[in-house]
């Protein structure tokens, strides 16, 4: 099953920590509530290739077939504290911390500062191939503009 | 539009399936409660404007862009 394989290599990408030896990764994964403004969009895949670390693609594989960046933020925001809703990670099926992956959607237009989202981040099940877009509890605190350190 | 009146502990039923309860009311605020499907995402509508324009930015990117910012990014 091609969407199981590497994943140790995809967590060690969407983590930052990139080597040589690494190639193409993409992993399906399931949305059952799509992303906001795109709730009809349930299936997507997520690419991560070593030219592009930090940056995954998360590519819908149905609907219009569009892109967003994607990248894991902690190490350039490690004061980070989202909260995360039960009713979310129930709707996930965590177990395990370790199944849990999050990162956050990043906007690079040409010609504009880049910005991350930290109200909205993306959390993947990796055991389940599950994911959404939730809103962070303390939202309040955070913005969905958040301006990147690159 | 549909507009209804309603005092504190009345309801509404949308589509058979997703409740909206009225908690509790004070001169400002309404409190409301939303019992819907697991499947159905329920958010302040500002927060959820915000997040969809930002999703629809991100997505608005072509190859060009994703170049440029990689040889900034990554040069340093």
């Amino acid at each position: 099953m091609p969407g199981a394989l590497r994943l140790s290599t995809m967590n060690a990408v969407l983590t930052n920590e990139v080597t040589q030896d690494m190639e193409v990764v993409a992993t399906s994964f399931f949305f059952p509530r799509g992303l906001l403004g795109f709730e009809h969009v349930k299936k997507y895949s997520l690419t991560s290739k070593e030219s592009e670390a930090p940056f995954s693609r998360l590519r819908m594989e149905e609907g219009n077939g569009l892109t967003l960046l994607v990248m894991p933020i902690m190490s350039l925001f490690p004061d980070y504290s989202p909260g995360l809703a039960r009713e979310d990670l129930e709707m996930l099926q965590i177990q395990d911390a370790g199944e849990l992956l999050m990162f956050h959607v990043v906007n690079l237009k040409k010609g504009r500062r880049p910005t991350v989202n930290l109200k909205g981040p993306i959390l993947l099940n990796t055991r389940t191939g599950v994911g959404a877009q939730v809103v962070i509890t303390n939202a309040a605190d955070y913005s969905t503009k958040e301006s990147l350190p690159l | 539009m549909l507009v209804l009146s309603r005092k504190s502990g009345d309801s509404i039923v949308v589509d058979g399936r997703i409740v909206i309860h009225v908690v509790k009311t004070d001169k400002e605020t309404v409190k409301i409660g939303v019992e819907a499907p697991r499947e159905i995402p329920v958010f302040r509508k500002e927060i959820y404007d915000e997040i969809k324009q930002s999703n629809r930015e991100s997505a608005d990117l072509t190859e060009r862009d994703l170049t440029a910012i990689k040889t900034t990014a990554l040069a340093g």
